[in-house]
């Protein structure tokens, strides 16, 4: 084979690379299914939802802005973050998670119709009685409406099963179970504003068809309440009051959950309250501060009613609950990263990041076509330049993370992709300064592209925020910002010496080097550089964890399996190391050793997810599994290829040392 | 250097194996069959590679045990590593790594042969079901024959302790008498159980006709993955100097009911539970606090303020998640909080420490410093080596 046809065959591999990782990103950012036809729906302007975007709200034990809290939940529910309608006019109409859930709130009867859940098994909504299209699809709550009831029947027995052990639960159980979770959430954002928009309808309103507004009955309620506990001496209640006490009660309880939206003044109470929360209090007697309780309910009333007056009274009121809000959150110290958090959300960084790799890509193959021309020479430079703005647009969202989580970086398994990201091309950049013989170039932007789709896909499948805080163990800065961040970067530097090898790999076996020793040893050091630093940040990162464990469970090993993958990928590191000095393997041992250690990575970094023991355990679904199987798959590919090409090298050297000797050929035996 | 590495990719399988078996057979049965001294071979599950094998006996083939494999890498790095190897600049800090590594790993083998490990709760109101102040520490897993004489009603003289050391290899039939020369008896022992709780016969035969005492007997359960929830259970007998035997009774950690020996005239009460052990001061919880995220059940911080007695001298000590106690050679870790029967909601009254006594408990840290600067010396000398080399020795472009 000469290296015309290797570079064309390493050209379609990378072809085929690039074109996976650029449909999957577009499929996941475009609508799936038919086109639903809502007729009315008229999209939200634009003043208002920038308004709406940094309303301050307290979500998953953290403030946030409403528009974070929408992108999460529509994300859980829908599986994306925008849904594509035909709405008033014929007109295509694209929907964000803000305007998604200021529908839920203030147009129900349009949110109802939008085809928010999706739904990728069919056969849950066949065994009650709904109506399906194919097997993974987007239905509507009016759609799911009919079988509603006996799925939330079906669900309940299945609730009963998971409290006992959730792994009793079959598959098609747990995604019914999860499916009326997600129905129930959208059930509460619909029905919040439901006292706001209607009010309560007492006995004597009925007649008139006056509505009692909330606000009014709740300023009635150090009345209601000493009558009521007349009653418990034997006095007698009312109609008029039993009736408003039944429906205060409907009231608080369709606003209670969903939205947290009132923080109290009293700065110890960390809890916010939702609406349905401030009504309660007041009718219980168990808020301190009853005539902010009442204001609160009040603002949100006129916020739910202006918008039959138009789009600017609503965004006349909505200013006011905001400002009110956003006041009280300043005074508790709680809305310093808002606004860096909305714009955090609104600018993407990871997906200019993305295009960034992706004309990398394209650079570093006219680069690879073009070797020493002028063209190749720009192109080289074009490469290094686009890796690097891709790096600056993976660094800034990360430090602008770590600044609205007041802690380091990695915190979760979410954090490590895109820092692990970050690593491999900062990793990959410095070999090149060290070695300037392109090797890297080419493969780099491939893989930093696909880490994004996978950081991209991971959020889809957990569909929840991964700025919340952390649980109590983890919450140690300390830490975080030398264990964690060491083990992390040795996951980067150990997939980035796997990644060399396959570079090596590649070359030798497609004879793209043209036999050029100086560049397979330029390769072969930066490897072996990359190995000795695997071990160093793998060591230390797994000592470190040891100490903290020994800190915070008393034990400095646990055999945990995240400590086990850890402990693995130094000795398998220590392994190679020690097998080179011994000279037990030379270069294609090396290299073969060193794509097995991106296995062990692999292991360590996805695999023992899944086992769903221990104590770094994320609960992962098994039935992902294959992925990580196919990524295995792959190393084993390579390391196949290589160990074939060395002795067919062998071999092949054999034989020309033999005729060069006049010896015969050998003959196996 | 051939053995070094056959060594290090043998602990990297056994790793991976212990790994893989600890989700079917639970981390403590794991550990016993990978790493410890008792096991100079392992039998790995076949199951861990082929699922359907699971519960079939089928083995993949042995390889060493853990615990011999890591003092033969003791060995080889000390002869090697430290001895063997050319002493000189360029090998300082690989010297260093070395030193730094077999420390770690005799850190391991110290604690393994000479931790002790309990839990002590603590209640902020002593009448909570735990005591407010204690001095002692209970263990996780092991349990204990404790041996207390009564006069009067009250206990009198020493506690006698059989330690489960003397019990926990009789399996099946296996029966083994354990002297008491300060006692007016001995005491044979038979049937341990590693997981049983007594269970009526009336309402179930039992299965393997183990013996039935005053209508009970132990039934033994499927021990938990987590060896620290199982009640072991034993059967014993007293046996008088006179030469008699008394009737097998039924020793249960589970039930925990003392069984009541009369002897020579003196009564004994015989229990059964996990180990005590002593705490040499007093631990006195002052306050315990809980406290979670915001409108989440996700916990944000457990800690508690207590109070260290030693000799009528009072410390204040604040032990929270990350941040335990290390006092006296012993560690008091945050291990758990519970609300007690007063606890209002959330509000946790019961804090439980985890008591570790171990000597080697800084020794992993020390020696983490003194491998990681060796390894960063050696391979930072190694890269300015590469460096300068590839400056003044330029290579040709691909």
């Amino acid at each position: 084979m000469n290296a015309t046809i290797g570079r064309w065959i390493i050209f379609a591999l990378g072809l085929c690379a690039v074109t996976w990782i650029v449909a999957t990103a577009l499929r996941d950012s475009r609508p799936e299914g038919d086109t639903r036809t809502v007729s009315g729906y008229k999209p939200w302007e634009e003043e208002t939802l920038e308004l709406a975007a940094l309303l301050p709200v307290q979500d998953g034990g953290r403030v946030k802005p409403l528009g974070t809290f929408a992108g999460f939940t529509m994300l859980s529910l829908h599986g994306a973050r925008s849904m594509e309608i035909i709405g008033e006019g014929g007109e295509k109409v694209k929907i964000k998670p803000l305007e998604w859930m200021l529908d839920c709130f203030f147009r129900p009867e349009l949110a109802k119709e939008l085809p928010t859940f999706r739904v990728d098994n069919s056969e849950i909504l066949e065994a009650v009685g709904i109506e399906t299209r194919g097997r993974r699809d987007r239905y509507s709550y009016n759609d799911l409406a009919p079988g509603l009831d006996k799925m939330k029947q079906l669900a309940a027995s299945y609730e009963q099963i998971s409290r006992q052990d959730p792994k009793l639960l079959k598959p098609l159980e747990k995604q019914t179970l999860d499916q009326v979770y997600n129905i129930r959430t959208f059930e509460f954002l619909t029905g919040y504003m439901d006292f706001a928009r209607n009010g309560l309808l007492p006995a004597s309103g009925k007649v008139e068809g006056k509505i009692l507004p909330v606000s009014e009955v709740m300023a009635a309620a150090p009345k209601i309440r000493a009558e009521l506990q007349a009653a418990a001496s034997g006095q007698p209640v009312s109609q008029e009051v039993q009736t408003i006490t039944v429906l205060i009660e409907q009231a608080a309880n369709s606003a209670k959950f969903g939205l947290n939206l009132f923080p109290s003044k009293n700065k110890e109470d960390a809890e916010w309250i939702s609406a349905g929360g401030r009504i309660f209090n007041i009718f219980t007697g168990t808020t301190r501060e009853p005539e902010q309780s009442i204001k609160d309910i009040k603002m949100l009333e006129d916020v739910a009613t202006s918008l039959k007056s138009g789009e600017s009274a609503f965004r006349e009121k909505f200013a006011m609950l905001e400002a009110s809000i956003v006041e009280r959150a300043k005074e508790r110290d709680e809305y310093r990263s808002i606004p860096l958090e909305a714009d955090y959300f609104r600018k993407n960084w990871f997906i200019y990041a993305l295009v960034w790799f992706l004309a990398a890509v394209v650079s570093a193959a006219v680069m690879f076509f073009t070797g020493q021309t002028k063209a190749g020479k720009i192109s080289y430079w074009a490469t290094v330049a686009f890796l690097s703005f891709g790096l600056i647009y993976l660094i800034i969202p990360i430090v602008k993370r770590s600044i609205i989580m007041e802690r380091p970086p990695v915190g979760n398994l979410y954090d490590t992709i895109i820092f692990i990201d970050m690593a491999i091309v900062a990793f990959a950049l410095l070999v090149e300064w060290m070695t300037r013989k392109r090797f890297v170039l080419g493969i780099t932007p491939i893989v930093a592209a696909f880490l994004i789709v996978l950081a991209r896909r991971f959020e889809v499948g957990e569909g929840r925020d991964h700025l919340d805080p952390l649980v109590a163990v983890l919450r140690s800065n300390y830490w975080l910002s030398t264990h964690v961040i060491t083990i992390t970067l040795g996951y980067a530097s150990g997939l980035i010496t796997a990644l060399l090898s396959i570079v090596y790999v590649l070359l030798r076996s497609l004879r793209l080097d043209g036999g050029d020793t100086s560049l397979r040893r330029s390769i072969t050091r930066a490897a072996y550089g990359c190995i000795c630093l695997t071990l160093v940040l793998s060591l230390i990162g797994t000592v470190l964890g040891g100490i903290w464990a020994n800190d915070s469970w008393g034990r400095f090993w646990g055999w945990d399996p995240k400590e086990n993958g850890a402990l693995m990928i130094v000795l398998w590191a220590l392994a190679i190391l020690h097998a080179r000095i011994g000279g037990y393997i030379k270069e294609w041992g090396l290299h073969l050793a060193s794509i097995f250690g991106g296995i062990v990575v692999a292991f360590s970094w996805w695999h023992v997810n899944f086992l769903n023991v221990g104590l770094h355990n994320y609960g992962f679904a098994a039935e992902k599994l294959w992925t990580v199987v196919v990524f295995y798959a792959i190393m084993s590919g390579f390391i196949l290829l290589g160990a074939v090409t060395c002795l067919l090298e062998k071999r092949a050297k054999a034989v020309k040392t033999a005729r060069e000797f006049g010896v015969k050929e050998p003959v196996e035996v | 250097m051939g053995l070094a590495t056959s060594l290090l990719v043998i602990l990297m399988l056994l790793t991976w194996l212990a790994t893989l078996e600890q989700v079917q057979h639970g981390l403590h049965m794991t550990l016993e069959k990978y790493f410890h001294y008792s096991k100079p071979w392992v039998f790995p599950d076949a199951a861990v590679l082929f699922p359907s094998l699971a519960g079939k006996d089928k083995y993949l083939p042995p390889l060493p045990g853990g615990y011999w494999v890591c003092a033969l890498l003791v060995v080889n790095l000390t002869l090697g590593g430290l001895i063997r190897i050319r002493k000189g600049v360029k090998t300082i800090g690989v010297i260093l790594a070395h030193f730094g590594i077999i420390f770690m790993i005799v850190a391991g083998g110290v604690a393994q042969l000479k931790e002790e490990r309990g839990v002590m709760m603590l209640a902020e109101d002593a009448g909570a079901g735990f005591p407010n102040v204690a001095d002692y520490a209970q263990s996780l897993t092991e349990t204990t024959i404790e041996i207390t004489e009564i006069k009067d009603g009250k206990t009198a003289g020493d506690v006698h302790f059989v330690k489960d050391a003397y019990y926990r290899d009789l399996e099946g039939e296996k029966r083994r008498v354990v002297r008491l020369p300060e006692l007016p008896f001995d005491l044979e022992l038979q049937g341990y159980l590693q997981n049983a709780r007594p269970m009526a016969a009336a309402s179930m035969a039992p299965p393997n006709g183990e013996p039935v005492v005053d209508g009970w007997f132990l039934l033994s359960q499927k021990a938990n993955k987590e060896t620290e929830m199982d009640t072991p259970g034993l059967h014993a007998r007293v046996l008088g100097r006179d030469g008699s035997k008394g009737e097998v009774f039924l020793l249960s950690s589970h039930a925990r009911s003392p069984f009541t020996v009369t002897a020579d005239g003196r009564t004994f009460v015989l229990s059964f539970d996990k180990r005590i052990w002593p705490v040499p001061f007093q631990v006195k919880l002052v306050d315990a606090r809980s406290e979670y995220h915001p409108n989440t059940s996700r916990p944000k911080l457990f800690e508690s303020d207590i109070v260290r007695i030693e000799d009528g001298r009072e410390s204040n000590v604040f032990i929270e998640m990350n941040e335990p106690m290390r006092y006296g050679g012993m560690t008091f870790y945050q291990r758990t909080m519970m609300n007690g029967v007063t606890g209002a909601d959330r509000e946790a009254s019961v804090s439980g420490f985890e008591v570790v006594r171990n000597p080697s408990d800084k020794w992993p840290e020390y020696s983490i410093y003194l491998s990681g600067f060796g390894l960063c010396l050696h391979f930072l000398l190694k890269l300015g080596n590469f460096l300068f080399r590839g400056k003044s020795n330029p290579v040709a472009q691909a």
